[in-house]
Parts: C-alpha cells; structure tokens; sequence
C-alpha cells in the first residue's frame, strides 16, 4: 500500500471519527426544557418568547387569534388570516389570574368548524364544564363554568376536546375542528 | 462537432467568453428593468436574502428573536453563501444587501460557467452556446441575482458532477463537501457520488481516493453542525427552528398529489414537479443515473416540507437544466419561443418581488 493510499484512508478514519461526533451532539443537544418542548418535540405550540411575555388577564379582555400577552394558545396551528385552528383532538387556552373575584365563569368564543357539525367538551382546569355542537359560523358561543375552578398564581387552562377532528378533503394534511377568531373570558 | 476537442486553453477562453457574454446580456436586461422602475441593486436583496444579512452583519442568532412568535433565527440559512459575501462586501467596501447581491451575481456567472463545463463534460456534442444560453435564461433568474445561494448551489453542483465525470473523485467530494455548507439539500451529491463509485468500484485503482471523497461529501454540513452545537446547544437547529415558518417533515408523494388541487399558485407547482419527474425520466432514459438520483433527493427532500419554493428548487439543478438542454438540442426550433416565454417570467417574477407578495420567496 502507498503512503498517498495510506494518508487518504488515515483521513477517510478521521472524517468518520469527526461525523461521529457530530452525530453524537446532535442527538445530545445542549439546550433548555422550553427549547426542547417548542422546537424538538413538538410538545408545546406556545413559544419561549410567548410565555415570558404573558401577563395576568383581567375579565372581559378581547383577545384575537394571534398572539397575545394575555392568553397562551396551546396546541392550535399557526395563525392564519383573522384565525387560527385548533391542532388534533384537543387545544388550549392558558392564562394567569391575579384574583377569582371579579370572574362570573363564562367563555364567549367567536369561532367557526370544520365540517357540518363538531362535538366540543370543554374543560377548566381538568374539570369538565360542558360539551356542545358547533356548527357554522358563531358569533358568541358561550360555555359557563363555576369561577371558583380557578386559580390565582399557576396558568389556567381551558381546554377543548374534540372528537370529530379530521383532516379536510383537498390539499389541507391537518387535522381540522374548530377555528378560532376571538375570545373573552368573564 | 465535438466541442471537447479544442485545446484547453482555447477551450477555457471560449467558454468563459461565452459565460461572460451571456451573464452581460442577463446584466443588461435586469439593469434596464431596475432603471425603468427606480431601483437600485441592492434593493434586489429582500426576503432570505435579508436573512442572509442578518448573518454578514452578526453572525448567527443566539437565540429566536423574528416573526410573531418571536420563534424565527437565522439557523435555517446555511453559512457558505452568506460567508463569500461577507468576504465580497469586506474586499470591495460594501454594504451587507449590495454585497449580497454582487455575490450572488458573482457566482450566477460562475454557475454559468461552471454549467457549460458540467453539460458539455456530460455531452461533449453539446453546443456550449446552448448550455450556457439554458443556464443564463433560467426562468428563475432573479434568485440568481438577488442574494440568494442558487447561483453558488449550482455552481458547486456543476463542478463536483464534472470532477466526477473525470474520476477525480477527492476534489468532487471537497467540492461536494463545499456543497453541503451552502444548503441542505447538498447532500444529495452524495448519492450521486456513491451510485458512481459503485459502479466503478471493481475496475477502479483510485479506491482509497474514492473513499476519501465520498468521506469528504458531509464535511460543510458537520461543520455548520458543530458551529450551531458550540453557538447555541442545537446542532440540528437549521431543521428544528422550521417550526417558525410552519414547516414539518411530511410525505411528498402527498404534496406532489396536493399540488393538483386545483388553486391557480399550486398549479404552476405541478407543472413542475411533472416536468422535473419528466427529466428524471429522461436522464434515466439516457443512463445518467447519478444525475437522475441527485435531482430525486433534491427534489423530494423540499418536497416533503411542502409546495412552498419548489420552482426555484427544481430549476437551480444542474441535471434539470442538463435535460433541458438535451431537449432543446433535439428541438432547436422550441429554442427563441422558450427563451421570449422565460423573459415574459422574468418580468412576471421580478413584479412580484417588489410588490412585497410572498409567493416569489
């Protein structure tokens, strides 16, 4: 074997050796749970920047289906124009209370569904609150629940249910149920 | 007439002569069009080529800082590309957008270049005027000359497939090595690299150079890797920071059937999809294998994250442009009515991008 042989295979071991390496630090990333949860696993649709930015939400607030310093929007898919829909069977709405008091337990969602009908369950906190069948568009879909399931320091969260998910005939992979455009809690 | 049969000088005059002619015409056009419409060149540098900036001027993000969610980083662009401008805009005292796009004009005349060395290597009948007119007039021109890394993506394709052709297998893989560091989807010169070494494999003396080359293919990609690993914790970050413009992993058989879903945008996509599924046909017809495969893998590998873009993917490959110029080799009556429907494209393509439409991105 030539010395130019020899040096091209040395260096082929050394490239590989490198490769490994790189192979090994890429299945060991060094980086924080939030990072991991938003952009590695997919765990989390609410971004690092989102959850450091939130502020307590005070009843009756508007919020629009974007992004708010308000509410959190857990598992929904990227905000579309005016709306955005929710992601699989089930989505939420996180967000931070400083008192239960001024709260009379009521959700008003204007939304609208994906397909003739859509079961919804809704939730407050783990505790089921109601379930109902979205159809078209509405302008004040409101679900009712006792405010004392709230909960003044740690995130609230309002969560949705839907058996009926799907993924729409076309072009469209996601799995579709109900989108939403704007939200008040009182 | 075998144009292969100049001596190399004259061969190498020629063709840079022809490369040159051809860039200036292009230069020309665009000039005329940016004078009529009261722009200048750098402001040819919009939509990732502002990404690119970010990256001359500061590097990579340390951490999310773009879009709503505050989510976007720049770790999606691959450093090759944005690193030669920086050295352009330091060597000739430029602003980061007009260094960006002299680069980008810089290496759109070298992917010229490089393509009639690449196509007659390839076809040595093949009339460089021809090869060179087909990678000049490609319909996607402008991401040639508006500081994207299409021109060096081509340029680094050409080069690597001709070193190939002429079994120099170690510079092929350092320049393919080169072609990982400019984008992702570099990596499929890799396939091409091996299919050709295999078969080769037992009549061949250079085996260890083959190794080497094929073991020099991944070096810009692992490098880019280590950076972001030692910048900030995420060697794979340029895949996992997609999430900030909604794209995912997905089957692009299912993209390809979606873009027949009648919406007018998507239908444009089809078309070529179907023509790059064609000319992967045709040079597997032809026997070019290690072409055909490349352009599988670049094509399937953007595909599978959507219908976004895909135009400007398939018509900045070398073995697509190849196939275009066999066609038109065969059909060289089909030549000027191609060429006046890319000029009417370009017009089209160069409206949309001032008009601040994101459809062109």
């Amino acid at each position: 074997m030539s010395a130019t042989t020899t040096l091209k295979l040395a260096l082929s071991l050394a490239l590989a050796t490198f490769y490994a390496w790189i192979f090994y630090l890429a299945s060991n990333p060094n980086v924080d749970s939030h990072y991991r949860a938003y952009y590695i696993e997919g765990a989390t649709t609410i971004s690092q920047w989102e959850r450091q930015q939130l502020k307590p939400y005070r009843p009756g607030i508007l919020v629009t289906a974007s992004h708010s310093d308000k509410l959190l929007f857990e598992n929904w898919h990227y905000p579309e124009e005016g709306f955005l829909w929710s992601k699989g069977g089930a989505s939420e709405l996180l967000f931070l209370i400083t008192d239960t008091a001024p709260y009379r337990g009521e959700i008003i969602l204007e939304c609208f569904y994906h397909g003739p009908k859509q079961r919804v369950r809704v939730s407050v906190n783990g505790v089921f609150v109601g379930s109902f069948i979205g159809t078209g568009e509405e302008k004040a879909r409101t679900i009712h629940f006792d405010p004392e399931l709230l909960i003044v320091g740690p995130l609230n969260r309002i969560r949705f249910d839907f058996p009926d998910a799907a993924i729409p005939k076309g072009s469209d992979q996601r799995v579709l149920a109900l989108a939403l455009r704007q939200v008040v809690i009182h | 007439m075998n144009y292969t049969e100049q001596t190399g000088f004259e061969s190498l005059g020629r063709m840079i002569a022809i490369a040159l002619g051809l860039f200036l015409v292009i230069q020309g056009l665009e000039y005329g069009y940016l004078q009529f419409n009261e722009r200048d060149l750098a402001d040819l540098c919009r939509w990732d080529c502002g990404w690119y900036r970010t990256i001359v001027e500061n590097g990579y993000n340390l951490e999310p800082h773009a879009h709503t969610k505050r989510d976007a980083a720049n770790w999606a662009f691959f450093p090759a590309f944005p690193l030669a401008a920086r050295g352009f805009g330091e060597l000739l005292h430029l602003d980061s957008a007009l260094a960006l796009v002299v680069a980008s004009k810089f290496f759109y005349f070298t992917s010229v270049l490089a393509f009639i060395f690449f196509a007659t290597s390839y076809r040595p009948s093949l009339n460089p005027w021809l090869a060179g007119a087909i990678a000049a007039a490609n319909p996607m021109v402008i991401y040639g000359n508006a500081g994207y890394s299409e021109p060096l993506f081509l340029t680094l394709t050409c080069i690597s497939f001709t070193c190939l052709r002429q079994r120099r297998y170690v510079l092929g893989g350092l320049v393919g090595g080169a072609l990982t560091g400019t984008r992702i989807v570099g990596g499929s010169i890799g396939f091409a690299y091996l299919l050709q070494v295999l078969g080769q494999w037992r009549k061949s003396e250079h085996r260890a150079g083959m190794i080497l080359g094929l073991a020099l293919i991944p070096l810009g990609l692992a490098i880019f890797m280590a950076y972001l690993h030692w910048l900030m914790g995420d060697a794979l970050a340029f895949v996992h920071v997609q999430v900030a413009w909604n794209h995912g992993p997905g089957n692009p058989l299912q993209n390809f059937i979606n873009s027949f879903d009648g919406s007018l945008g998507h239908f444009g996509v089809a078309l070529n999809l179907v023509g790059v599924f064609a000319a992967i046909g045709f040079l597997c017809w032809r026997k070019h294998f290690e072409l055909a495969i490349f352009s599988t893998f670049a094509t399937l590998l953007p595909l599978s994250a959507g219908l976004a873009s895909m135009p400007r993917y398939i018509w900045w490959q070398a073995p697509v442009l190849f196939a275009v110029a066999l066609l038109f080799e065969r059909y060289k009556l089909l030549l000027w009515p191609y060429f006046l429907c890319c000029l009417g494209f370009w017009l089209f393509l160069y409206q949309g991008w001032f008009s601040g439409s994101n459809w062109v991105i």
